[in-house]
């Protein structure tokens, strides 16, 4: 059993699989922390007594002065680049990781813990353990590369699928250990759906133009809370077969985008497939770009 | 080499499952318990957040940037946790509030904040919005916490 277990776990896969995501992953962390910038700096500024400290943070008693929140913050993003480039991959790797669960967590440091973030940074550190810059690095040549055995990668791969999957499967759980079995009859996400629209009403803005006439109809909340059980408990078939877990990468995606429309919550990770591409063969779709993009550049100088 | 790698990925799994020997509500960051849509609900929500009145008297609620951050949950994770330390931490906020209310043209209108401890049956609050007009719905019971002026030079 152990030794199947350890054969499929070990199984190979090409080295060019990990380094797409490498890529994709990092570059989507670096945009994210840059995207967030002016969220962060004016995090970093809030009253010191709604500092709530979570995680990593709590070996904080007070928060960082904000210059120096907003420096590390800064630090991150120069250093996400440089994970996504694969450069100097064994030490920057780690401390860009590092780097990015301090300046996320010290963001959810203040009353509210953003579940949006939490996938993209495990995926982060357990792609800093990992022999992901063995292909398509900034600086190394083919020859040079240092491409070892397909077994060196197939797992990596593996365990980002299992993160991905072990957080919906919490999810899922955490509704069964709040609410219990009572959560399926549709009430309780009706009403999480209105108090969430009406919270942005308190705030300012405008609700969901489809949550509200569909708070009419109970009834739909009864599918949709069916439905996003079966998905968040269902996560971990992703593992049984390649074709079972595009269709639930892709059951879950509508999910995330029926959270959108109904709640005007954006999950970017998954909604943006990131969340998911370990579940595919993201070095085909890299290469078909680059194919296209070799194409554009032959046409545009064969026209010139 | 393979154990090293065995032991990356156990150690990864079993700290993002071990989540489930915490109680469902002792959330954390980047393990997290995942408490989000799972709470029970019921429609009556009582919430604190900001208002603007204008020299009538007229109020509506702020936009949450107004707070120091865009995000709403955060947002409104401020409001609750000042109203709860009372007017230490109230008097700046609402101070802040005034001063980035000050600051923006589409608020000029505004002479007062007001943080409230608003509880409302969000059906009918939602049934009585206007489409696209955000804030104009009946509100329920609000109970002001905090009062300051928006001082304009």
């Amino acid at each position: 059993m152990i030794a199947k277990l350890s054969k499929w776990w070990f199984a190979p896969a090409p080295a060019e699989r990990l380094a797409a995501l490498r890529i994709a992953i990092g570059a989507y962390a670096t945009i994210y922390v840059a995207a967030r910038s002016g969220e962060l700096i004016a995090s970093a500024q809030l009253h010191r007594g709604s500092f709530a400290p979570v995680g990593v943070a709590r070996i904080l008693r007070a928060p960082l002065p904000p210059w120096l929140a907003i420096a590390i913050a800064a630090a991150c993003v120069a250093l996400m680049l440089a994970f996504t480039l694969g450069i100097a991959y064994r030490v920057v790797a780690p401390v860009a990781a590092v780097a990015l669960l301090w300046t996320l967590t010290y963001r959810n440091a203040w009353g509210q813990v953003f579940h949006t973030e939490d996938l993209v940074v495990l995926h982060v550190l357990a792609l800093a353990c990992t022999p992901a810059a063995d292909a398509w690095t900034l600086g190394r040549t083919r020859t040079t590369t240092n491409r070892g055995d397909p077994r060196d990668y197939g797992w990596a791969i593996r365990l980002l699928v299992a993160l991905t999957a072990a957080t919906y499967l919490l999810a899922g759980i955490a509704k069964l250990r709040l609410a219990g079995m009572a959560w399926l009859d549709g009430e309780q996400l009706r009403n999480q759906i209105a108090v969430d629209n009406a919270r942005e009403l308190l705030f300012g803005a405008a609700p969901s133009r489809l949550a509200v006439p569909l708070l009419a109809h109970p009834s739909w909340f009864t599918a949709f809370s069916v439905g996003t059980l079966v998905i968040e408990l269902g996560a971990p078939l992703v593992f049984l077969h390649r074709r079972l877990a595009h269709a639930w990468a892709i059951t879950a995606w509508a999910f995330h985008a029926g959270v959108l429309v109904l709640m005007h919550i954006v999950f970017p990770y998954p909604l943006l497939g990131f969340a998911f591409l370990p579940l595919f063969e993201p070095e085909r779709i890299a290469r078909r770009v680059a194919a296209g993009l070799a194409r554009g550049m032959r046409r545009l100088r064969g026209s010139v | 080499m393979a154990l090293t790698r065995i032991l990356i990925s156990l150690a990864f799994v079993g700290a993002t499952l071990s989540a489930l020997h915490r109680d469902p509500l002792d959330d954390g960051f980047p393990i997290s318990t995942y408490p989000m849509f799972a709470q029970p609900r019921t429609t009556w929500f009582t919430e604190d957040y900001a208002l603007g009145a204008d020299r009538h008297g007229v109020t509506r609620p702020l936009p949450a940037a107004t707070s120091g951050t865009g995000e709403v949950l955060q947002a409104a994770a401020l409001y609750e946790d000042a109203v709860h330390a009372g007017g230490r931490q109230l008097a700046p906020l609402c101070a802040a509030v005034a001063r980035r209310v000050a600051a923006d043209p589409a608020l000029r209108d505004l002479v007062a904040v007001r943080i409230v401890e608003g509880t409302h049956d969000v059906l009918a609050l939602l049934a009585g919005e206007p489409r696209g007009g955000a804030g104009r719905a009946p509100r329920g019971a609000e109970h002001v916490r905090w009062g300051c002026p928006v001082v304009r030079e």
